[in-house]
C-alpha cells in the first residue's frame, strides 16, 4: 500500500480542485490519440479518427476523456485504497477491453503534461513530483489485475 | 518512428518560437527531473545543490537545451551530428539511456508550461518523436 504524507494528500487535492474535469477531460483523450496513435486500436467504434482535425472534433473522444477524468476522482478520494477501488476497472480493462497496461502510463504522462499546460508555474517542481507519485499509483492500481 | 518531413518542419518552427526561453526551459526541466525522479540525482552527486533553484542545475539545463537546439539544426542526420555527445554519454558519463526518456518527458512538460497555446497535440507528437530520435542517436555508441 502506498503511504501518503499530509502534504502529499493536500497537494493532490489542491491540484484536483483546480482542474475543470469537463474542459481538461475533453482535451486529454484527443492528445493521447494524436501523440500515441496506436491507442486508436481500442476505439474502432468512435468513428472518424483519421486526421488530427477529426480527432479534435470527435464528440465521442471528448466524452470518453471526461468519463475517464471523472473516474480519477475516485482515486483522489480513496488514496489509501487505490488497488481495491480500481480492482473491477482493472479486471475490465484486462479481460474484456484487452488494453495494454503501458497505455495507462502514456495516459498518466499526458494528464500531467495537460495539467502543467493549464497551471503553468503554479505547478511547482515539488507539486509535480507529488502529482506524479499519485498518478503512477493509479497506473499501478489499474495494472494490478493483469495476471 | 522516424521523422517525416512534416515532423521536421513542425519541430524547426516550434523551436524558433521557444528559442528565446530555451535556457530557462532547460533549467526548469532539469530541476523538475531531479525533483520528480530522485533516482536521476545519482549522476549529479558532485554538485552541492540539486534543488530546482540551484545555479548549477539552471546552468546545466541551459547547456542541455543548447545542445538540443544544435540537434534541431542537424535534424537530417542526428546520429552523425550527435556522435561526439554519444561517445561522451556512453564512455565517460555512462548514463543509463532509460533516463533520456525521463528528461524528455520533463522538457515536453516545460515546453507546454511556457508555451501552452503553441504546444498543440500536433506539435506535441512531432516534438516527442524528435526527442525520441535524439535519444536513440545519443545511445548509438553504447554497444
Amino acid at each position: 500500500m502506498v503511504k501518503w504524507t499530509e502534504l502529499e494528500r493536500s497537494t493532490v487535492k489542491a491540484i484536483w480542485e483546480k482542474i475543470d474535469i469537463d474542459e481538461i477531460g475533453s482535451q486529454i483523450w484527443a492528445r493521447v490519440l494524436i501523440v500515441y496513435p496506436w491507442t486508436e486500436r481500442y476505439f474502432g467504434s468512435f468513428g472518424d479518427l483519421f486526421t488530427i482535425t477529426a480527432i479534435l472534433k470527435n464528440v465521442k473522444v471528448a466524452a470518453h476523456g471526461r468519463m475517464v477524468l471523472k473516474a480519477l476522482d475516485k482515486a483522489v478520494n480513496n488514496m489509501d485504497n487505490m488497488k481495491r477501488t480500481y480492482a473491477d476497472l482493472s479486471r475490465l480493462h484486462f479481460q474484456k477491453l484487452e488494453v495494454d497496461p503501458d497505455s495507462f502510463r502514456l495516459l498518466a504522462d499526458c494528464i500531467t503534461i495537460t495539467i502543467a499546460c493549464k497551471l503553468k508555474s503554479a505547478l511547482s517542481p515539488q507539486s509535480q513530483a507529488i502529482w506524479q507519485k499519485f498518478i503512477y499509483a493509479v497506473v499501478d492500481a489499474m495494472s494490478s489485475q493483469y495476471r | 518512428m522516424s521523422l517525416s518531413a512534416k515532423d521536421k518542419a513542425v519541430v524547426k518552427n516550434f523551436w524558433a518560437k521557444v528559442s528565446p526561453k530555451s535556457a530557462e526551459i532547460g533549467g526548469e526541466a532539469l530541476g523538475r527531473m531531479l525533483t520528480a525522479y530522485p533516482q536521476t540525482k545519482i549522476y549529479f552527486s558532485h554538485w552541492s545543490d540539486l534543488s530546482p533553484s540551484s545555479a548549477q542545475v539552471k546552468k546545466h539545463g541551459a547547456t542541455i537545451m543548447a545542445a538540443i537546439e544544435d540537434a534541431v539544426s542537424k535534424i537530417d542526420d542526428l546520429t552523425g551530428g550527435l556522435s561526439a555527445l554519444s561517445e561522451l554519454h556512453a564512455f565517460k558519463l555512462r548514463v543509463d539511456p532509460a533516463n533520456f526518456r525521463i528528461l524528455s518527458h520533463n522538457i515536453i512538460l516545460c515546453m507546454g508550461m511556457f508555451f501552452p497555446a503553441d504546444f498543440t497535440p500536433e506539435v506535441h507528437v512531432s516534438v516527442d518523436k524528435f526527442l525520441q530520435n535524439l535519444a536513440l542517436a545519443l545511445s548509438e555508441k553504447y554497444r
